[in-house]
């Protein structure tokens, strides 16, 4: 039925009177009904000034400032429109907090549910339709007087490209604070600092370094805006502050505009992850130019190396990667997790209208929203990801424009699209990505192609994560070119001309992806030797457990890591020249008494990765008993050279320059060889032996 | 009852800081390994000398309380690698748990490896670097 009558519309002109009614009531019946959320009011007309706040599940505080607003500051209705954007339009305040806008002249609601975060104040600014946008909190108050006073100052200030604050003031209404000092705390940067030039509300305003993001003002035009790579929480002050100056503008206070916070004495009901403002910050600080060591430092002091280090090579990992070259990164259904986990990055979730008739409509559906969220963003490219097995698409600024126009808006017209393209791919397929990287490990050049984005994100992942990666097309003649191909039942690993494996599943590739990379850096050593052995360092010395491969290396190298460990290697431990172990940081690759590896990256157990070279500590040949006691003795040096000598790779006859390095490596070591036990148990008597890192 | 090194003329000998020594003989392609007790005796052995001798020498360097038992079970693994060679020196057991009791030093360990063992081992220990057939493309 539905088709027939597609066919009817499909002969009418588009812009008759029937055909938009008809296709209003076939948009019904393709669009299934899903749990309402509350729609965005319609744009109203244009003001002067936007008084805006995000909020989330905060219908109390929202109503009684919005009210304030009306009630304490009639004077600036007229001028004045209000917008809430609700950060959690599924959660128990929307459907109120929506109702508003039927009660509330001048009131807008706007959902966004797509990511959560204070830079959704982003926002609105773009969603604004007025000259100057107010952005506040919406637990705040103003002053009797305050608003009517900063419309008027802002109308002196049509040209103005500088930010507008004013002073805090405490539950006794006395000022607590001008301006923010730049200076790290708690997680933080800027402290409350008082400017005795603001005790008359009358005085003139005066240029201040930064403030906190309670309540700020600017000529939408001037607006420098969020990076929009931001999630989370923090970040705000000091880094908008700085745009504005870069923009040529100063941040202001004006010391009319008081305002009281209400501090919510138990905390945020929104989860705060140290992660976001540890990526925040570093994403920051990379947009201005700025060396990221007070951030680095200050994190490390707060939460301690254990906690702060992992999460900033999360990010820094991440700003690395080839995904970051978009500005936002978007999912279509789905889990989120799942993306995240793939790309290495916060993905903005987009749930698609669920069409039954053909899903196919919900997709173009979601696509198009997604590029008209792009548009309103300014975001320069984008990158869509949906599907399973994922599947990745581009689109650039300059794409947008014919895309939206291509793309329909409504179900009906979708489906009337789709009859004469069959799919959205006839837009997009031409954006879809080739994926690059290159990889520069112990001198061996390593290409990465793939065009499948899940088999991406397993190379990217895989490849020596924590080494920083090349622009696939700037790194010039690689020494080996990996690629993978996605056929419709497998996917094949090929190294240059050659298949070496294949697989139902990307991650089934990864060990013999690493076995290939190995190969191909052990050939092409320099100034390095190596040996089979875990490595991990203890303190300031490296532990080194050689061994051929299946011996268990693994096991007990991600036990130590548990028990707090560096990570080193799990099967290569490169010597110099000097004797010292260098890091060589593939993935573990773990059985778990399965007789297939698994990768597992050092963070999975806590660890970080080394970054230094180490001097040798202690050698431990041991062998598994699986029934056995742990059982070992020390034994000379000279004989675990020996051993050495067994695990290496290379040849002593063709590498003379070994004796030296390996006896300088065993020469401060340590040695002992025995029988040991299960992972957990060995791991203790080793500790014990090793004892505390120094 | 002389004891005398084997003339080898591309011998590179270390000693490590626990006492034990590396011994690459590259006319021969091995490598050998000596505790201290056994680098102890190859130390005594620079020049043409006895059983009594080598004991005395390795009370000296190593320990007042090496007999002259425990010196011959170094000679005689020195000479089993082919580091030494001997005459007149009897080939019986030393009884090696009763001269561990009784001396309180260890005994002494010669290990060595081929070039030939070392170079296999490599071949063994590297693993294949693919895990199925190659298909030209």
């Amino acid at each position: 039925m539905i088709e027939y009558f597609l066919g009817v519309l499909d002969q009418m002109p588009r812009t008759s009177d029937v055909f938009a009614h008809a296709s209003q009531i076939l948009d019904t019946h393709l669009l299934q009904p899903r749990n309402a959320t509350p729609l965005a009011s319609p744009p109203g007309p244009e003001r002067f000034l936007t008084i805006a706040m995000a909020t989330f599940d905060e219908y109390d505080a929202t109503y009684l400032t919005t009210q304030s607003i009306r009630m304490h500051h009639p004077e600036i209705a007229d001028e004045t429109a209000i917008l809430v954007l609700d950060n959690h339009p599924s959660g128990p305040a929307a459907p109120a907090l929506k109702c508003l806008d039927e009660k509330v002249k001048g009131y807008r609601y706007v959902p966004y549910d797509r990511f959560t975060g204070t830079t959704v104040k982003d926002f609105l600014f773009r969603e604004a339709n007025s000259e100057f946008v107010l952005v506040m909190d919406p637990h705040v108050l103003f002053a009797p007087g305050a608003l009517a006073k900063l419309v008027a100052f802002l109308k002196t200030q049509r040209h103005s490209r500088d930010l507008f604050q004013g002073p805090l003031v405490g539950d006794d209404l006395s000022v607590r604070g001008t301006h923010f000092n730049p200076i790290w705390s708690r997680g933080m940067f800027g402290q409350w600092g008082i400017d005795e030039r603001a005790a008359d509300p009358d005085a003139p305003p005066f240029e201040i370094p930064m403030q906190g993001m309670g309540v700020f003002a600017c000529r939408k035009e001037a607006w420098p805006g969020f990076n929009p790579r931001f999630q989370g929480f923090c970040v705000e002050e000091g880094y908008l502050h700085d745009k504005i100056r870069r923009n040529g503008g100063k941040v202001m206070c004006l010391p009319f505009l008081r305002w009281l916070h209400r501090f919510r004495p138990g905390g945020v009901p929104y989860p705060l992850e140290w992660a976001d403002r540890v990526r925040n910050y570093l994403i920051a600080y990379e947009e201005l130019g700025l060396d990221n060591a007070p951030v680095r430092e200050h994190f490390e002091s707060l939460l301690g190396a254990e906690v702060a280090h992992p999460l900033m090579e999360t990010a820094l990992r991440g700003m690395a990667s080839s995904y970051y070259a978009f500005d936002a990164l978007f999912a279509i259904d789905g889990d989120p997790t799942r993306y995240q986990e793939l790309v290495g990055a916060p993905v903005r979730c987009v749930a698609a209208h669920k069409t039954p008739w053909n899903p196919e409509i919900g997709r173009v559906l979601a696509h198009r929203s997604i590029l008209a969220e792009a548009v309103q963003q300014d975001l320069r490219r984008i990158l869509v990801l949906e599907g399973d097995p994922v599947r990745g698409f581009t689109y650039e600024a300059a794409d947008y424009a014919r895309a939206l126009a291509e793309l329909p808006e409504t179900p009906t017209k979708t489906a009337l699209w789709l009859r004469k393209q069959g799919t959205l791919e006839t837009v997009a397929r031409a954006m879809t990505l080739a994926y690059r990287f290159g990889v520069r490990a112990f001198g061996c050049h390593i290409a990465v192609e793939t065009a499948c984005l899940e088999a991406y994100s397993m190379l990217d992942r895989y490849i020596f994560p924590s080494l920083p990666r090349m622009a696939g097309d700037a790194s010039g003649q690689p020494d080996i070119t990996i690629r993978v191909v996605r056929t419709a039942e497998q996917f094949q690993l090929w190294v240059d001309p050659v298949m070496v494996a294949s697989a139902a599943n990307a991650i089934d590739l990864v060990p013999p992806l690493i076995r290939v990379v190995d190969d191909a850096v052990l050939r092409r050593l320099s100034g390095l030797r190596a040996v089979h052995a875990g490595a991990v360092s203890w303190g300031e010395r490296a532990l080194l457990l050689p061994g051929v491969p299946y011996a268990g290396k693994s096991s007990l190298v991600a036990e130590l890591l548990r028990q707090g460990a560096t990570y080193f290697s799990d099967e290569y431990a490169l010597i110099d020249a000097e004797g010292r172990v260098h890091p060589y940081p593939r993935p573990l690759l773990l059985r778990n008494g399965s007789p297939l590896h698994h990768p597992v990256l050092p963070g999975e157990c806590n660890a970080t990765v080394g970054k230094a070279p180490a001097s040798v500590g202690w050698i431990l040949s041991l062998q598994y008993q699986p029934a056995g006691t742990w059982n070992i003795a020390a034994v000379p040096q000279s004989e675990a050279l020996l051993t050495l000598f067994r695990n290496t790779p290379h040849v002593l006859a063709d590498s003379p320059d070994m004796v030296g390095a390996f006896q300088r490596a065993v020469a401060g070591a340590e040695c002992y060889a025995g029988h040991r036990t299960e992972a957990v148990h060995a791991v203790g008597q080793i500790l014990q032996l090793v004892g505390s890192p120094s | 009852m002389q004891v005398e090194r084997t003339s080898s003329n591309d011998l590179l000998v270390d000693k490590l800081p626990d006492g034990s020594k590396v011994i690459v003989d590259r006319e021969n392609e091995m490598v050998f390994s000596l505790n201290a007790t056994a680098g102890a005796a190859w130390d005594a052995c620079n020049g043409p000398t006895t059983l009594s001798k080598v004991a005395e020498d390795m009370q000296r360097s190593l320990d007042p309380r090496v007999t002259e038992e425990l010196a011959l079970e170094a000679i005689l693994q020195l000479q089993e690698k082919k580091l030494v060679t001997t005459s007149g020196l009897s080939s019986g057991g030393t009884r090696r748990a009763i001269l561990a009791a009784l001396s309180g030093i260890a005994l002494p360990l010669v290990v060595s490896l081929t070039m030939a063992e070392q170079a296999r081992a490599t071949a063994t220990t590297s693993g294949p670097a693919t895990t199925a057939a190659p298909t030209t493309a």
